[in-house]
């Protein structure tokens, strides 16, 4: 692990520890509805939103936390560099996205600015370890780089490989 | 009488029945002005200068603009991202940040881990991740999760 990718983790490990603790919490506004409250826009409650945390490793990682009383929302920026792995990051978080309801607590859609979203209420942490959801976020966090860097070398091996043989023929 | 009393908007009768975003702000704390806040910061200044970086961090910890305008708040974080930077310029082992975090008292290492967030959400402080993110485990490794915990239900917001 890279030297200041460690610290990075365990800011965002002790964040999100801290971050989810969350209740059920009936709407205050409709009756009988029971809605993850930061999702919902909050003028009329703005009590049940928690300060949001901002945990960055430089410009093009970071991380944005939102609490609120039942449901806490976590999206990520992933790190990219040039151009194919923005073209890799899209196509990875969609294939993810579009695959939503077998991961639970991804969000269909990311936030604007961010990569990839997930919302976790309280009904997931009724049935799911915390320390697991955690856990989750931090090796989703960890995989997801190497998985972009690994996809990028086997593209650039393809890439050379059809250069070399669309080549042979002018040879 | 109107029958149709299903139609009545009963929160038009109460409108004081939610809260606003004004209202969560604590009124009992004393306005802080743009002059008092750049005082301190050439006070901060003349510590860092003169190699005291325990009361820089100390003085720019205990004088919080909490009730001020935006523009206020902003130097008074910019201050503080500089006693961390020359702080850790200037001792180049990360065990000596840990001693002083230790020497701060808890209100001052709960307004510290408020202001390496805030930090972290600039453009010059993501400049410099790697160096808040050091800052911030050691405060954690110090304080344990409390100083977090605190941070989101606070609403004295700095």
């Amino acid at each position: 692990m890279s030297q200041s990718l460690k610290p990075y983790l365990t800011a965002v490990r002790s964040s999100l520890t801290a971050a989810i603790c969350l209740q059920d919490f009936s709407s205050q506004l409709v009756e009988r509805h029971n809605r993850p409250e930061i999702e919902v826009s909050n003028t009329h409650n703005p009590e049940l939103i928690l300060n949001p945390m901002i945990i960055s490793r430089n410009e093009n990682e970071s991380i944005l936390i939102e609490t609120s009383i039942n449901s806490i929302r976590i999206s990520i920026k992933i790190k990219q560099a040039d151009e194919i792995e923005q073209i890799l990051v899209h196509k990875f978080t969609r294939f993810l996205t579009s695959r939503a309801e077998n991961f639970f607590i991804l969000r269909r859609v990311p936030i604007k600015g961010y990569d990839i979203s997930f919302l976790i209420t309280n009904f997931h942490t009724e049935q799911m370890l915390k320390d697991k959801l955690v856990d989750f976020i931090i090796e989703f966090m960890e995989d997801v780089d190497k998985e972009i860097s690994e996809m990028k070398l086997f593209l650039n091996a393809r890439a050379r490989v059809i250069a070399e043989s669309f080549l042979i023929p002018f040879d | 009488m109107n029958s149709d009393w299903r139609k009545i908007d009963i929160d038009a009768l109460e409108p004081d029945s939610h809260l606003t975003k004004e209202e969560l702000i604590p009124t009992n704390i004393p306005e802080t002005t743009k002059q008092q806040i750049i005082e301190i910061s050439q006070q901060i200044r003349s510590y860092l200068s003169s190699g005291q970086f325990q009361n820089a961090l100390i003085l720019g910890l205990d004088n919080v603009p909490y009730i001020a305008e935006e523009e206020t708040k902003e130097i008074h974080s910019k201050t503080i991202f500089e006693i961390l930077c020359s702080i850790k310029n200037n001792n180049s082992k990360l065990s000596d940040l840990k001693n002083f975090i230790i020497d701060l008292n808890d209100e001052q290492q709960d307004v510290l881990i408020k202001y390496l967030y805030k930090n972290m959400s600039t453009d010059y402080g993501q400049k410099q991740g790697g160096l808040l993110l050091q800052w911030f485990e050691k405060t954690v490794e110090v304080t344990g999760l409390g100083p977090i915990a605190r941070y989101l239900t606070d609403r004295r917001t700095v």
